[in-house]
């Protein structure tokens, strides 16, 4: 299972390396590409099928070689999952759906490092976007992304730009600028102070 | 001579830097629809008024803010809005 998910996520930065190769430098063929990736050609191969079926890049062929351009078809509906991959940690709680579906909202605390009241807050707007669903099982709430190839096939094509970094710097220093995170902060120093005290 | 120049500079830099800051804060704003970020964006976009204000009047010689009590009111609008943004959870 762990392997399995390893795979997934390496299989991920492949795919993402690859198409922003053809982005970069559109019109490349198959050799050149695995030149310039140093990657093995059979792999190579395998992952450029993948995104050709998938609308991510096309296949020209010049009558020597097969050329690779992207598509850049993006609808409505990748817009609203894009506009959330650009946010820091809606982007880290749907890759960390995406390799554990049906995670437990303390897995993905754990996994983000944030205060639950916060994942709160980012999976309620995963959930409205219809980009994740919650299932409820007694007390515990599990998570599971409801496109999951879309969602990963919009995670190849997704780039962090300047504003983007810029954006999350700005929201994540505000926001924590408050006497709400203070008391928090406050609150934690206290513990350590008790539990050193102790130990 | 130079004072003028320095002072265009300043104002210039500093209407530059807020029209950034303002840029960042409203998408911030936009895309996490949060209200402490939008009473941030509030603060900047009178820092970027104000700036400019100050440079069109240096650049054209004409007295637009004539009164000091106008800046003193951007300044105030741009403290309350970063006073509720701080207190607000």
């Amino acid at each position: 299972m762990i392997r399995r998910k390893e795979k997934d996520a390496l299989e991920l930065e492949t795919r993402r390396k690859i198409y922003r190769c053809i982005t970069r430098f559109p019109g490349l063929h198959e050799r050149e590409l695995a030149k310039k990736l140093e990657m093995p050609l059979s792999t190579l191969v395998y992952h450029l099928h993948y995104l050709e079926k998938r609308d991510l890049i096309m296949a020209k062929n010049d009558g020597r070689y097969m050329r690779y351009y992207p598509t850049k078809k993006i609808g409505a509906r990748a817009k609203e999952i894009m506009s959330l991959l650009r946010q820091k940690m809606p982007r880290r709680i749907i890759m960390f759906l995406l390799l554990h579906p049906n995670a437990y909202h303390r897995d993905i605390c754990e996994e983000v490092d944030l205060a639950p009241s916060t994942t709160s807050f980012h999976l309620k707007k995963l959930v409205e976007t219809n980009v994740a669903k919650k299932i409820t099982i007694g007390k515990e709430t599990m998570y599971v992304i409801n496109e999951p190839e879309t969602v990963s096939d919009l995670l190849i094509t997704y780039k962090e730009s300047f504003l983007d970094s810029a954006v999350d710097r700005f929201a994540d220093t505000w926001l924590k600028f408050g006497p709400q995170y203070i008391k928090k902060k406050e609150g934690k120093k206290e513990k350590e102070d008790f539990s050193n005290m102790l130990s | 001579m130079w004072d003028y120049y320095i002072s265009l500079f300043l104002t210039v830099v500093m209407t530059g830097l807020s029209a950034l800051l303002l840029m960042v804060s409203m998408v911030s704003s936009y895309r996490l629809r949060n209200v402490k970020l939008m009473l941030i964006s509030i603060a900047f976009i009178c820092f970027f008024i104000k700036g400019l204000i100050l440079c069109l009047q240096m650049l054209l010689d004409f007295e637009i803010i004539r009164q000091n009590n106008i800046v003193l009111v951007f300044d105030l609008v741009v403290i309350t809005a970063l006073y509720f943004a701080a207190i607000k959870d």
